[in-house]
Protein backbone atom coordinates (compact mmCIF):
# COMPACT_ATOMS: atom_id res chain seq x y z
CA UNK A 1 0.00 0.00 0.00
CA UNK A 2 1.42 3.39 -0.97
CA UNK A 3 2.24 5.88 1.74
CA UNK A 4 -0.40 8.56 2.29
CA UNK A 5 0.63 12.01 1.15
CA UNK A 6 -0.20 14.94 3.42
CA UNK A 7 0.62 18.61 3.40
CA UNK A 8 1.95 20.29 6.49
CA UNK A 9 1.96 24.08 6.56
CA UNK A 10 3.91 25.92 9.19
CA UNK A 11 1.93 28.78 10.63
CA UNK A 12 3.70 32.00 11.59
CA UNK A 13 4.61 32.25 15.26
CA UNK A 14 2.59 35.39 15.75
CA UNK A 15 -0.58 33.95 14.16
CA UNK A 16 -3.21 33.29 16.76
CA UNK A 17 -5.34 30.73 15.00
CA UNK A 18 -8.48 29.82 16.86
CA UNK A 19 -10.02 26.36 16.76
CA UNK A 20 -12.58 27.77 14.31
CA UNK A 21 -9.83 29.15 12.05
CA UNK A 22 -8.12 25.78 11.97
CA UNK A 23 -11.39 23.99 11.29
CA UNK A 24 -12.07 26.30 8.36
CA UNK A 25 -8.57 25.73 6.97
CA UNK A 26 -8.96 21.98 7.32
CA UNK A 27 -12.35 22.07 5.62
CA UNK A 28 -11.12 24.26 2.76
CA UNK A 29 -8.29 21.87 1.96
CA UNK A 30 -10.58 18.86 2.34
CA UNK A 31 -13.04 20.52 -0.06
CA UNK A 32 -10.37 21.22 -2.66
CA UNK A 33 -9.24 17.62 -2.53
CA UNK A 34 -12.81 16.32 -2.60
CA UNK A 35 -13.75 18.43 -5.62
CA UNK A 36 -10.59 17.55 -7.53
CA UNK A 37 -10.71 13.84 -6.81
CA UNK A 38 -14.37 12.91 -6.68
CA UNK A 39 -15.83 14.60 -9.78
CA UNK A 40 -17.16 12.01 -12.16
CA UNK A 41 -16.32 9.09 -9.96
CA UNK A 42 -18.26 7.10 -7.39
CA UNK A 43 -20.10 10.04 -5.84
CA UNK A 44 -21.60 10.87 -9.21
CA UNK A 45 -22.77 7.31 -9.57
CA UNK A 46 -24.44 7.48 -6.17
CA UNK A 47 -26.05 10.78 -7.09
CA UNK A 48 -27.26 9.45 -10.43
CA UNK A 49 -28.74 6.38 -8.76
CA UNK A 50 -30.82 8.56 -6.44
CA UNK A 51 -31.93 10.89 -9.26
CA UNK A 52 -33.02 7.85 -11.24
CA UNK A 53 -35.13 6.84 -8.25
CA UNK A 54 -36.84 10.27 -8.37
CA UNK A 55 -35.05 11.70 -5.30
CA UNK A 56 -34.38 15.43 -5.30
CA UNK A 57 -30.87 15.60 -3.92
CA UNK A 58 -29.02 18.47 -2.31
CA UNK A 59 -25.46 17.91 -1.20
CA UNK A 60 -23.42 20.79 0.21
CA UNK A 61 -21.10 21.93 2.91
CA UNK A 62 -22.56 22.67 6.31
CA UNK A 63 -21.64 22.90 9.95
CA UNK A 64 -22.15 19.74 11.86
CA UNK A 65 -22.12 19.44 15.62
CA UNK A 66 -22.35 16.40 17.85
CA UNK A 67 -22.50 15.80 21.58
CA UNK A 68 -21.89 12.63 23.53
CA UNK A 69 -22.42 11.84 27.20
CA UNK A 70 -22.03 8.16 27.99
CA UNK A 71 -24.45 6.32 25.73
CA UNK A 72 -26.40 9.46 24.86
CA UNK A 73 -25.53 10.91 21.48
CA UNK A 74 -27.03 13.76 19.49
CA UNK A 75 -26.04 15.39 16.22
CA UNK A 76 -27.23 18.52 14.47
CA UNK A 77 -26.34 20.51 11.36
CA UNK A 78 -26.72 24.15 10.46
CA UNK A 79 -25.82 26.74 7.85
CA UNK A 80 -23.75 28.46 10.53
CA UNK A 81 -21.87 27.16 13.54
CA UNK A 82 -24.29 29.07 15.77
CA UNK A 83 -27.27 27.39 14.13
CA UNK A 84 -25.77 23.91 14.41
CA UNK A 85 -24.92 24.38 18.07
CA UNK A 86 -28.33 25.89 18.82
CA UNK A 87 -30.06 22.85 17.31
CA UNK A 88 -27.71 20.54 19.18
CA UNK A 89 -28.34 22.33 22.47
CA UNK A 90 -32.09 21.89 22.13
CA UNK A 91 -31.74 18.14 21.68
CA UNK A 92 -29.38 17.83 24.65
CA UNK A 93 -31.92 19.76 26.75
CA UNK A 94 -34.29 16.84 26.28
CA UNK A 95 -31.77 14.64 28.12
CA UNK A 96 -32.00 16.51 31.42
CA UNK A 97 -33.05 13.16 32.83
CA UNK A 98 -34.40 9.85 31.61
CA UNK A 99 -37.77 10.36 33.25
CA UNK A 100 -40.22 7.89 34.73
CA UNK A 101 -42.43 5.63 32.63
CA UNK B 1 -21.08 -11.68 12.20
CA UNK B 2 -20.71 -14.68 14.41
CA UNK B 3 -21.71 -14.22 18.02
CA UNK B 4 -18.16 -14.94 19.13
CA UNK B 5 -16.89 -15.11 22.69
CA UNK B 6 -15.30 -11.72 22.13
CA UNK B 7 -18.63 -10.19 21.13
CA UNK B 8 -20.40 -11.93 24.03
CA UNK B 9 -17.79 -10.56 26.46
CA UNK B 10 -18.21 -7.02 25.19
CA UNK B 11 -21.98 -7.16 25.80
CA UNK B 12 -21.42 -8.74 29.21
CA UNK B 13 -19.11 -5.90 30.15
CA UNK B 14 -21.78 -3.39 29.18
CA UNK B 15 -24.24 -5.17 31.45
CA UNK B 16 -21.65 -5.20 34.25
CA UNK B 17 -21.29 -1.46 33.80
CA UNK B 18 -25.06 -1.01 34.21
CA UNK B 19 -24.94 -3.11 37.41
CA UNK B 20 -21.96 -1.20 38.79
CA UNK B 21 -23.75 2.09 38.17
CA UNK B 22 -26.67 0.77 40.25
CA UNK B 23 -29.00 1.06 37.25
CA UNK B 24 -29.74 -2.60 36.59
CA UNK B 25 -33.49 -3.19 36.39
CA UNK B 26 -34.84 -6.38 37.88
CA UNK B 27 -38.34 -7.60 37.23
CA UNK B 28 -40.46 -8.69 40.16
CA UNK B 29 -42.89 -11.45 39.35
CA UNK B 30 -46.45 -10.74 40.43
CA UNK B 31 -48.46 -13.90 40.96
CA UNK B 32 -51.89 -12.29 41.13
CA UNK B 33 -53.98 -9.87 39.04
CA UNK B 34 -53.08 -6.17 39.26
CA UNK B 35 -54.81 -4.73 42.34
CA UNK B 36 -54.23 -2.92 45.64
CA UNK B 37 -53.27 -6.24 47.24
CA UNK B 38 -50.86 -8.31 45.17
CA UNK B 39 -48.58 -11.28 45.69
CA UNK B 40 -44.99 -10.80 44.60
CA UNK B 41 -42.15 -13.28 44.12
CA UNK B 42 -38.90 -11.44 44.75
CA UNK B 43 -36.13 -12.32 44.46
CA UNK B 44 -36.81 -15.04 41.88
CA UNK B 45 -37.60 -18.31 43.62
CA UNK B 46 -38.59 -16.67 46.91
CA UNK B 47 -41.93 -17.47 48.45
CA UNK B 48 -44.75 -15.19 47.33
CA UNK B 49 -45.17 -12.13 49.55
CA UNK B 50 -48.45 -10.29 49.97
CA UNK B 51 -47.92 -6.54 49.63
CA UNK B 52 -49.96 -3.40 49.05
CA UNK B 53 -49.18 -1.91 45.68
CA UNK B 54 -48.35 1.80 45.63
CA UNK B 55 -46.47 1.89 42.32
CA UNK B 56 -48.97 0.88 39.61
CA UNK B 57 -50.60 3.22 37.10
CA UNK B 58 -53.89 1.51 37.97
CA UNK B 59 -55.37 4.86 38.96
CA UNK B 60 -59.03 3.89 38.67
CA UNK B 61 -58.58 0.31 39.84
CA UNK B 62 -60.02 -1.03 36.59
CA UNK B 63 -57.17 -3.37 35.62
CA UNK B 64 -59.05 -6.33 37.09
CA UNK B 65 -62.59 -4.97 37.33
CA UNK B 66 -65.05 -7.86 36.88
CA UNK B 67 -67.14 -5.98 34.28
CA UNK B 68 -64.03 -5.21 32.23
CA UNK B 69 -62.78 -8.80 32.47
CA UNK B 70 -66.21 -10.07 31.42
CA UNK B 71 -66.39 -7.65 28.46
CA UNK B 72 -62.93 -8.79 27.39
CA UNK B 73 -64.08 -12.40 27.64
CA UNK B 74 -67.10 -11.66 25.47
CA UNK B 75 -64.88 -9.86 22.96
CA UNK B 76 -62.58 -12.85 22.87
CA UNK B 77 -65.56 -15.12 22.14
CA UNK B 78 -67.23 -12.95 19.52
CA UNK B 79 -64.27 -11.35 17.72
CA UNK B 80 -61.48 -13.85 18.34
CA UNK B 81 -57.96 -13.64 19.75
CA UNK B 82 -56.08 -11.83 17.02
CA UNK B 83 -56.43 -10.37 13.53
CA UNK B 84 -53.06 -11.22 12.01
CA UNK B 85 -53.05 -7.95 10.14
CA UNK B 86 -52.36 -4.27 10.30
CA UNK B 87 -55.43 -2.05 10.48
CA UNK B 88 -55.58 -0.91 6.85
CA UNK B 89 -55.32 -4.35 5.24
CA UNK B 90 -57.74 -6.60 7.10
CA UNK B 91 -57.26 -5.70 10.75
CA UNK B 92 -60.13 -3.30 11.45
CA UNK B 93 -63.24 -4.67 13.11
CA UNK B 94 -66.42 -2.79 13.93
CA UNK B 95 -65.30 -2.62 17.56
CA UNK B 96 -62.14 -0.70 16.63
CA UNK B 97 -64.34 1.96 15.04
CA UNK B 98 -66.67 1.94 18.06
CA UNK B 99 -63.79 2.41 20.50
CA UNK B 100 -62.32 5.25 18.45
CA UNK B 101 -65.73 6.94 18.39
CA UNK B 102 -66.11 6.51 22.16
CA UNK B 103 -62.64 7.92 22.83
CA UNK B 104 -63.42 10.92 20.62
CA UNK B 105 -66.57 11.60 22.65
CA UNK B 106 -64.80 11.09 25.97
CA UNK B 107 -61.82 13.29 25.18
CA UNK B 108 -63.97 15.96 23.53
CA UNK B 109 -62.10 15.93 20.24
CA UNK B 110 -63.00 15.52 16.55
CA UNK B 111 -61.53 12.11 15.73
CA UNK B 112 -59.33 9.35 17.16
CA UNK B 113 -56.93 6.71 15.86
CA UNK B 114 -55.84 3.70 17.91
CA UNK B 115 -52.18 2.68 18.15
CA UNK B 116 -50.61 -0.41 19.73
CA UNK B 117 -49.39 1.85 22.56
CA UNK B 118 -49.07 5.53 23.42
CA UNK B 119 -45.33 5.08 22.96
CA UNK B 120 -46.15 4.21 19.33
CA UNK B 121 -48.60 7.09 19.02
CA UNK B 122 -45.92 9.53 20.16
CA UNK B 123 -43.31 7.93 17.93
CA UNK B 124 -45.52 8.37 14.86
CA UNK B 125 -47.58 11.50 15.25
CA UNK B 126 -45.01 14.26 14.67
CA UNK B 127 -43.49 12.76 11.56
CA UNK B 128 -46.98 12.27 10.12
CA UNK B 129 -48.09 15.88 10.42
CA UNK B 130 -45.00 18.12 10.39
CA UNK B 131 -42.36 18.93 7.79
CA UNK B 132 -39.02 20.68 7.64
CA UNK B 133 -40.62 24.14 7.56
CA UNK B 134 -42.22 23.57 10.97
CA UNK B 135 -41.00 23.82 14.56
CA UNK B 136 -41.69 21.61 17.58
CA UNK B 137 -41.33 23.44 20.91
CA UNK B 138 -41.32 20.95 23.78
CA UNK B 139 -41.31 21.23 27.55
CA UNK B 140 -37.92 19.91 28.68
CA UNK B 141 -39.48 17.22 30.87
CA UNK B 142 -41.71 15.55 28.32
CA UNK B 143 -41.92 11.77 28.27
CA UNK B 144 -39.15 9.76 26.60
CA UNK B 145 -41.51 8.57 23.85
CA UNK B 146 -42.09 12.18 22.78
CA UNK B 147 -38.34 12.76 22.57
CA UNK B 148 -38.06 9.71 20.31
CA UNK B 149 -40.97 10.92 18.18
CA UNK B 150 -39.34 14.33 17.81
CA UNK B 151 -36.10 12.70 16.70
CA UNK B 152 -37.95 10.81 13.97
CA UNK B 153 -39.53 13.99 12.63
CA UNK B 154 -37.88 16.30 10.10
CA UNK B 155 -39.31 19.45 11.67
CA UNK B 156 -37.02 21.78 13.61
CA UNK B 157 -36.80 21.30 17.37
CA UNK B 158 -36.71 23.66 20.29
CA UNK B 159 -37.45 23.37 24.00
CA UNK B 160 -38.61 25.53 26.88
CA UNK B 161 -37.77 25.28 30.58
CA UNK B 162 -40.18 23.06 32.46
CA UNK B 163 -43.58 24.78 32.78
CA UNK B 164 -41.93 28.17 32.31
CA UNK B 165 -44.44 30.25 30.36
CA UNK B 166 -42.12 33.25 29.94
CA UNK B 167 -39.56 31.01 28.29
CA UNK B 168 -42.21 29.40 26.09
CA UNK B 169 -43.37 32.86 25.00
CA UNK B 170 -39.80 33.83 24.08
CA UNK B 171 -39.52 30.69 21.98
CA UNK B 172 -42.82 31.35 20.24
CA UNK B 173 -41.63 34.87 19.41
CA UNK B 174 -38.35 33.45 18.06
CA UNK B 175 -40.17 31.09 15.71
CA UNK B 176 -42.77 33.34 14.11
CA UNK B 177 -41.08 32.74 10.74
CA UNK B 178 -41.90 29.01 10.75
CA UNK B 179 -44.87 27.53 8.87
CA UNK B 180 -46.34 25.71 11.89
CA UNK B 181 -45.47 26.03 15.56
CA UNK B 182 -46.39 23.03 17.72
CA UNK B 183 -46.18 23.34 21.50
CA UNK B 184 -45.58 19.91 23.04
CA UNK B 185 -46.22 18.98 26.67
CA UNK B 186 -47.29 16.19 28.97
CA UNK B 187 -50.62 16.81 30.70
CA UNK B 188 -49.41 15.35 34.00
CA UNK B 189 -45.65 14.94 34.34
CA UNK B 190 -44.81 11.48 35.53
CA UNK B 191 -41.84 12.36 37.75
CA UNK B 192 -43.31 15.09 39.93
CA UNK B 193 -47.01 14.58 39.26
CA UNK B 194 -47.41 18.26 38.40
CA UNK B 195 -49.92 19.43 35.81
CA UNK B 196 -49.12 21.42 32.67
CA UNK B 197 -50.53 24.96 32.70
CA UNK B 198 -52.72 24.20 29.73
CA UNK B 199 -54.88 27.30 30.11
CA UNK B 200 -51.79 29.52 29.82
CA UNK B 201 -50.32 27.37 27.05
CA UNK B 202 -53.54 27.61 25.02
CA UNK B 203 -53.61 31.40 25.53
CA UNK B 204 -50.02 31.66 24.27
CA UNK B 205 -50.84 29.38 21.36
CA UNK B 206 -53.67 31.69 20.34
CA UNK B 207 -51.51 34.78 20.73
CA UNK B 208 -48.66 33.37 18.65
CA UNK B 209 -50.65 31.22 16.22
CA UNK B 210 -49.39 27.85 17.42
CA UNK B 211 -50.92 24.39 17.80
CA UNK B 212 -50.93 22.46 21.09
CA UNK B 213 -50.04 18.81 21.66
CA UNK B 214 -50.66 17.08 25.02
CA UNK B 215 -49.72 13.57 26.14
CA UNK B 216 -52.38 12.89 28.76
CA UNK B 217 -51.39 9.34 29.65
CA UNK B 218 -51.18 10.09 33.38
CA UNK B 219 -54.49 11.98 33.34
CA UNK B 220 -57.08 10.38 31.06
CA UNK B 221 -59.91 8.91 33.10
CA UNK B 222 -59.44 10.84 36.34
CA UNK B 223 -58.05 14.39 36.01
CA UNK B 224 -60.80 16.99 35.62
CA UNK B 225 -64.30 17.01 37.09
CA UNK B 226 -65.46 14.15 34.88
CA UNK B 227 -62.05 12.59 34.33
CA UNK B 228 -61.57 13.69 30.72
CA UNK B 229 -58.07 14.88 31.39
CA UNK B 230 -55.82 17.84 31.99
CA UNK B 231 -57.63 19.89 29.35
CA UNK B 232 -60.87 19.54 31.31
CA UNK B 233 -59.11 20.44 34.58
CA UNK B 234 -57.66 23.59 32.97
CA UNK B 235 -60.91 24.62 31.27
CA UNK B 236 -59.64 24.19 27.71
CA UNK B 237 -61.68 21.18 26.61
CA UNK B 238 -61.89 21.07 22.78
CA UNK B 239 -59.03 23.59 22.48
CA UNK B 240 -56.19 21.08 22.32
CA UNK B 241 -55.25 20.21 18.75
CA UNK B 242 -53.67 16.82 19.44
CA UNK B 243 -54.01 14.58 22.47
CA UNK B 244 -52.19 11.29 22.81
CA UNK B 245 -53.09 8.95 25.62
CA UNK B 246 -52.92 5.35 26.73
CA UNK B 247 -55.30 2.54 27.54
CA UNK B 248 -52.48 1.07 29.61
CA UNK B 249 -52.91 3.11 32.77
CA UNK B 250 -56.24 4.32 34.24
CA UNK B 251 -58.31 3.13 31.27
CA UNK B 252 -58.04 -0.58 31.99
CA UNK B 253 -54.28 -0.94 32.10
CA UNK B 254 -53.91 -3.54 29.34
CA UNK B 255 -52.20 -1.86 26.40
CA UNK B 256 -52.98 0.36 23.43
CA UNK B 257 -52.92 4.09 22.91
CA UNK B 258 -54.31 6.69 20.59
CA UNK B 259 -53.94 9.99 18.79
CA UNK B 260 -57.07 12.11 19.21
CA UNK B 261 -57.71 15.62 17.96
CA UNK B 262 -58.44 17.68 14.86
CA UNK B 263 -59.87 15.36 12.23
CA UNK B 264 -57.41 16.32 9.48
CA UNK B 265 -54.46 15.62 11.77
CA UNK B 266 -55.86 12.26 12.83
CA UNK B 267 -56.51 11.40 9.19
CA UNK B 268 -52.90 12.27 8.33
CA UNK B 269 -51.80 9.85 11.06
CA UNK B 270 -54.06 7.19 9.52
CA UNK B 271 -52.33 7.76 6.18
CA UNK B 272 -48.74 8.24 7.31
CA UNK B 273 -47.93 7.28 10.92
CA UNK B 274 -45.53 4.40 10.58
CA UNK B 275 -46.22 2.67 13.94
CA UNK B 276 -49.90 2.56 12.88
CA UNK B 277 -49.17 1.45 9.33
CA UNK B 278 -46.63 -1.22 10.20
CA UNK B 279 -47.88 -2.62 13.54
CA UNK B 280 -50.58 -5.15 14.16
CA UNK B 281 -54.03 -3.98 15.10
CA UNK B 282 -54.95 -3.69 18.80
CA UNK B 283 -56.30 -7.13 19.83
CA UNK B 284 -60.11 -7.50 20.00
CA UNK B 285 -59.96 -8.61 23.62
CA UNK B 286 -58.37 -5.29 24.61
CA UNK B 287 -60.70 -3.22 22.43
CA UNK B 288 -63.75 -4.91 24.02
CA UNK B 289 -62.41 -4.34 27.52
CA UNK B 290 -61.59 -0.70 26.76
CA UNK B 291 -65.13 -0.01 25.51
CA UNK B 292 -66.44 -1.31 28.83
CA UNK B 293 -63.94 0.91 30.68
CA UNK B 294 -65.35 3.94 28.85
CA UNK B 295 -68.89 2.81 29.77
CA UNK B 296 -67.84 2.73 33.41
CA UNK B 297 -66.00 6.06 33.51
CA UNK B 298 -68.72 7.82 31.50
CA UNK B 299 -71.56 6.52 33.68
CA UNK B 300 -70.24 7.75 37.02
CA UNK B 301 -67.35 9.70 38.54
CA UNK B 302 -67.45 7.48 41.63
CA UNK B 303 -64.01 5.93 41.03
CA UNK B 304 -62.42 9.20 40.04
CA UNK B 305 -63.88 10.83 43.15
CA UNK B 306 -62.60 8.02 45.34
CA UNK B 307 -59.14 8.42 43.82
CA UNK B 308 -59.30 12.13 44.62
CA UNK B 309 -60.27 11.38 48.22
CA UNK B 310 -57.52 8.75 48.53
CA UNK B 311 -54.96 11.17 47.11
CA UNK B 312 -55.88 13.88 49.60
CA UNK B 313 -55.85 11.41 52.53
CA UNK B 314 -52.44 10.07 51.47
CA UNK B 315 -50.88 13.48 50.85
CA UNK B 316 -52.22 14.86 54.14
CA UNK B 317 -50.97 11.80 56.02
CA UNK B 318 -47.44 12.06 54.62
CA UNK B 319 -47.23 15.78 55.33
CA UNK B 320 -48.60 15.39 58.85
CA UNK B 321 -45.99 12.76 59.70
CA UNK B 322 -43.27 15.12 58.52
CA UNK B 323 -42.25 13.80 55.15
CA UNK B 324 -41.30 16.07 52.28
CA UNK B 325 -43.56 15.52 49.26
CA UNK B 326 -44.01 17.30 45.95
CA UNK B 327 -47.04 19.52 46.34
CA UNK B 328 -49.99 19.10 44.01
CA UNK B 329 -53.29 17.29 43.55
CA UNK B 330 -52.39 14.38 41.28
CA UNK B 331 -52.27 10.77 42.50
CA UNK B 332 -48.56 10.71 41.68
CA UNK B 333 -47.04 11.59 45.06
CA UNK B 334 -43.24 11.67 45.18
CA UNK B 335 -41.73 11.38 48.66
CA UNK B 336 -38.53 13.39 48.39
CA UNK B 337 -35.39 11.81 49.85
CA UNK B 338 -32.72 13.49 47.66
CA UNK B 339 -30.11 10.78 48.29
CA UNK B 340 -30.16 7.78 45.92
CA UNK B 341 -29.04 5.20 48.48
CA UNK B 342 -31.57 6.43 51.01
CA UNK B 343 -34.34 6.07 48.40
CA UNK B 344 -33.23 2.52 47.59
CA UNK B 345 -32.83 1.51 51.24
CA UNK B 346 -36.19 2.90 52.26
CA UNK B 347 -37.96 1.24 49.31
CA UNK B 348 -36.39 -2.08 50.32
CA UNK B 349 -37.43 -1.67 53.97
CA UNK B 350 -40.96 -0.66 52.96
CA UNK B 351 -41.20 -3.83 50.90
CA UNK B 352 -40.27 -5.79 54.02
CA UNK B 353 -43.14 -3.97 55.75
CA UNK B 354 -45.51 -5.12 52.98
CA UNK B 355 -45.54 -1.88 50.97
CA UNK B 356 -44.49 -2.09 47.32
CA UNK B 357 -42.86 1.15 46.16
CA UNK B 358 -39.85 1.96 44.00
CA UNK B 359 -37.01 4.43 44.52
CA UNK B 360 -36.12 6.71 41.61
CA UNK B 361 -32.78 8.46 41.31
CA UNK B 362 -30.40 9.89 38.68
CA UNK B 363 -30.56 9.51 35.69
CA UNK B 364 -34.30 8.79 35.95
CA UNK B 365 -34.67 12.05 37.89
CA UNK B 366 -32.23 14.94 38.25
CA UNK B 367 -29.16 14.59 40.46
CA UNK B 368 -29.98 15.24 44.11
CA UNK B 369 -33.69 14.68 43.51
CA UNK B 370 -33.97 10.99 44.50
CA UNK B 371 -37.39 10.01 45.70
CA UNK B 372 -39.88 7.23 46.23
CA UNK B 373 -42.72 7.75 43.78
CA UNK B 374 -46.00 6.61 45.29
CA UNK B 375 -49.13 6.27 43.18
CA UNK B 376 -52.66 6.13 44.45
CA UNK B 377 -55.53 4.08 43.10
CA UNK B 378 -59.28 3.95 43.48
CA UNK B 379 -58.64 0.29 44.30
CA UNK B 380 -57.07 1.38 47.58
CA UNK B 381 -59.39 1.37 50.58
CA UNK B 382 -58.73 3.45 53.66
CA UNK B 383 -57.13 0.52 55.49
CA UNK B 384 -54.56 0.20 52.66
CA UNK B 385 -53.66 3.85 53.03
CA UNK B 386 -53.47 3.65 56.80
CA UNK B 387 -51.18 0.64 56.64
CA UNK B 388 -49.05 2.42 54.02
CA UNK B 389 -48.73 5.54 56.16
CA UNK B 390 -47.89 3.45 59.22
CA UNK B 391 -45.10 1.72 57.31
CA UNK B 392 -43.74 5.00 55.94
CA UNK B 393 -43.70 6.46 59.48
CA UNK B 394 -41.83 3.43 60.85
CA UNK B 395 -39.22 3.31 58.07
CA UNK B 396 -38.73 7.08 57.91
CA UNK B 397 -38.24 7.14 61.68
CA UNK B 398 -35.58 4.42 61.36
CA UNK B 399 -33.65 6.71 59.02
CA UNK B 400 -34.27 9.75 61.20
CA UNK B 401 -35.86 11.89 58.51
CA UNK B 402 -39.29 12.59 60.01
CA UNK B 403 -39.83 16.32 60.22
CA UNK B 404 -36.50 17.01 58.55
CA UNK B 405 -36.15 19.65 55.88
CA UNK B 406 -34.54 19.11 52.50
CA UNK B 407 -31.40 20.84 53.81
CA UNK B 408 -31.28 18.61 56.88
CA UNK B 409 -31.76 15.41 54.88
CA UNK B 410 -28.99 16.52 52.54
CA UNK B 411 -26.71 17.21 55.50
CA UNK B 412 -27.47 13.78 56.97
CA UNK B 413 -27.10 11.71 53.83
CA UNK B 414 -25.46 13.89 51.19
CA UNK B 415 -26.53 13.84 47.57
Amino acid sequence: MSEKCSIQIELPDDLEASADNLEVLRTVFQTIITLSRECGTKSNQELQAMLTDDWQVHCGLTWSASAQRGKEFETATGKTKEEALAHLRQMTCLHEMDGCP
Amino acid sequence: MAYSNEVRDSFSKELDGIREAGLFKEERWIKSPQAADIEVEFPAGAEGKKVINFCANNYLGLSNHPDVVEAARIGLGTRGYGLSSVRFICGTQDIHGHLEHRLTEFLGTEDTLLFPSCMDANAGVFEAILGDQDIMIADRLVHASIVDGMRLCKAMRDTYKHSNMEHLEEKLQDHQDKRIRLIITDGVFSMDGDLAKLDEIVALAEKYDAMVFVDDSHASGFIGKTGRGTHEHCGVLSQIDIITTTLGKALGGASGGCVSGRKELVELCRQRARPYLFSNTVAPVIVSGAIKVLDLVSATTERRDKLEWNTKFWRDGLVKMGLDIKAGDSPIVPVMLYNAKLAQDMARDLYEEGIYVVGFFFPVVAKGQARIRTQLSAAHDQHHLEKGLEAFAKVADKYGILGKSKKEIKEMYGL
